[in-house]
């Protein structure tokens, strides 16, 4: 549905994107994973014709985006990173005005409209000034303006940046959603999220693809190199040498030291591997156990891990 | 054509969403009701030509105001994104915006209208006069317009984009002056594109077709580098 073929974007002498290249199957949802500056935006503004690459292709459901523009933009949605919303026009008044741009019969917009707004869920707001709602209600409001139009391809570009953490958990559930009946890819910079909602991830770094798997395999990738932040009360150096000698444990690092208590990261298999043992040897030498636990793996761990560095 | 019109409702419904449209309007009428209230106490015809001569000098400085934000406020908050990702041409988006500040010019110059029948009722103005000056300052308006449009294209700065207009106008509407400087074919030609120079006959009541067609290549000329600067914007 969704083809790129060594897409590389200059900036002047700055490579933005640098020889890309992936495919979207129909019904699918790709996540773009990638700290910020690693090019997402620019893919993505490619892919919706807003600007030609510097070399590559790319096609949608078969359609060229630089020789035939027009056909795509009819087949496709997009969320810019910033919501492109008339501040001046009621939630109703501007979907309107994107049905008539996107080609929706008249005769059928306000039956678009209203199921945008159900998808969306903003029926409640709908005479409501889009220039008086919340961030999270805008955010909606450019989500339901990219699918008005029922487009087969969805781009949305970092759709849950901004929202408090219940906007962002309603936000990942309406995009789960549109998998199956439309083509969608998210951008993001946050692992969790594109693991919650995606079939399947590209992460980028620095315009180049670092790797591609579904978030189960990834997952599975780097699970062997969980990582634990123990607080214990304790020597330090001793405490570091007895810890790294437990079975399971791949690693231990100081991260953080007070008057009283240390604080180690820990890299091992999993928690339950280590836990009989560590509760054991910090009782066997009366050291007190503070604080245990999971430290989140960073992108860049997952970068690191990946790359093999 | 049904997105153009589109186009053109959304452009107006936020000019009458701010309050810059009700400010211009209310500053143009205010001043013209001042040049028609100078005729109606003298009641000549040579002052008659006066008013149509000061609403241009007054057009001169509102025209750059009514353009400064039509795309230079959409590129700052972003929509110029939703526009240019839909299955919409350059002109499409050129002559919406276009469309909808010509009809915010025409709402102005209507104001005055009002004038002209109080002049019918007290006295019998000369219909020529007022008839071609009417065409003279809507044309002169659409083309100044038109490049005021060209000049917010280039920039998302709306202040920039109301300086950069209000000189190209000042410029291209002095350009004859340069014709004594230079001398020659060259000080004729130049003098031939200058404003003044196509605009002194509609004051005189005078309509010349070539005239009319100065105005309207003019106009058409900075729609069309309006329409190529989307498209080649595109490409930095
Ligand atoms: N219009 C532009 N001109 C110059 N450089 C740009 C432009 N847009 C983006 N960049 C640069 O290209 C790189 C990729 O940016 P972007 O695609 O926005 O990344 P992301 O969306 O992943 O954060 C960044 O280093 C950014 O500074
Ligand atoms: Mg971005």
């Amino acid at each position: 549905m969704i083809e790129a073929k060594n897409i590389t974007k200059r900036y002047g002498d700055k490579e933005a994107v640098k020889d890309l290249s992936f495919r979207v199957e129909r019904g699918e949802v790709l996540g773009l994973l990638g700290p910020n500056g690693a090019g997402k935006t620019t893919m993505m503004r490619i892919l919706t014709c807003y600007m030609p690459a510097s070399s590559g292709s790319a096609s949608i459901a078969g359609f060229d985006v630089f020789e035939q523009p027009l056909e795509v933009k009819k087949r496709i949605g997009y969320l810019p990173e910033i919501p492109p919303l008339y501040k001046e026009l009621t939630v109703e008044g501007y979907l309107k005005f994107v049905c008539g741009i996107k080609d929706v019969p008249a005769k059928s917009t306000l039956k678009q409209v209203d199921a945008a707004c159900a998808k969306a869920g903003l029926t409640d707001v709908r005479k409501r000034l889009v220039g008086n709602l919340s961030k999270g209600f805008r955010q909606r409001v450019g989500v339901a303006q990219a699918l008005i139009h029922e487009p087969e391809v969805l781009i949305l570009d970092e759709p849950t940046i901004g929202l408090d953490p219940r906007q962002i958990i309603e936000m990942r559930g309406l995009i789960k959603g549109l998998g199956g009946e439309h083509t969608v890819i998210i951008s993001s910079h946050i692992l969790q999220e594109v693991s919650a909602t995606c079939g399947r991830v590209v992460i980028i770094n620095e315009g180049q693809k670092v790797a591609e798997d579904t978030p189960a395999e990834l997952a599975r990738h780097v699970a062997g190199d969980q990582r634990m932040l123990a607080r214990i009360k304790g020597p330090a150096g001793k405490v570091q040498k007895k810890l790294g000698a437990i079975k399971g444990v791949n690693g231990v690092e100081l991260m953080e030291q007070d008057e009283k208590t240390v604080v180690f990261s820990i890299n091992c298999s999993g928690v339950e591997v280590i836990a009989d043992q560590l509760v054991s040897t910090l009782k066997a030498n009366k050291w007190s156990l503070y604080e245990l636990k999971p430290a989140s793996l960073s992108l860049e761990d997952v970068f690191l891990k990946l790359t093999g560095k | 054509m049904r997105k153009i019109l589109l186009l053109a409702q959304r452009e107006l419904a936020s000019y009458f969403a701010s309050p810059i449209a009700y400010i211009l309007g209310a500053v143009f009428f205010l001043i013209s009701s001042h040049f028609f209230y100078v005729i109606l106490s003298r009641a000549s015809d040579s002052s008659m030509r006066m008013v149509f001569s000061n609403i241009m000098v007054v057009l001169l400085f509102i025209a750059p105001l009514l353009t400064m934000k039509l795309f230079a406020e959409e590129k700052k908050i972003g929509t110029m994104e939703l526009l240019r990702t839909s299955p919409l041409t350059s002109w499409q988006i050129v002559l919406g915006k276009y469309l909808a500040v010509m009809g915010v010019f025409l709402a102005l110059l209507a104001t005055t209208l009002v004038y002209v029948v109080i002049l019918y009722w007290v006295g019998k103005p000369e219909f020529g006069i007022l008839f071609s000056g009417y065409i003279g300052l809507f044309l002169v308006g659409s083309a100044w317009l038109a490049a005021g449009l060209y000049t917010s294209s280039l920039t998302e700065n709306q202040i920039i984009s109301a300086v950069l207009a209000f000189v190209l106008l000042l410029l291209l509407w002095v350009l004859n002056w340069v014709e004594g400087l230079v001398g020659g074919w060259l000080g004729r030609v130049i003098s031939e594109i200058s404003i003044l120079a196509h605009y002194s006959g509609f004051e005189k009541g005078i309509v010349d077709t070539a005239h009319v067609a100065y105005f309207l290549l003019f106009t058409f000329l900075f729609l069309f580098l309006s329409a190529r600067h989307l498209e080649a914007e595109r490409w930095s």
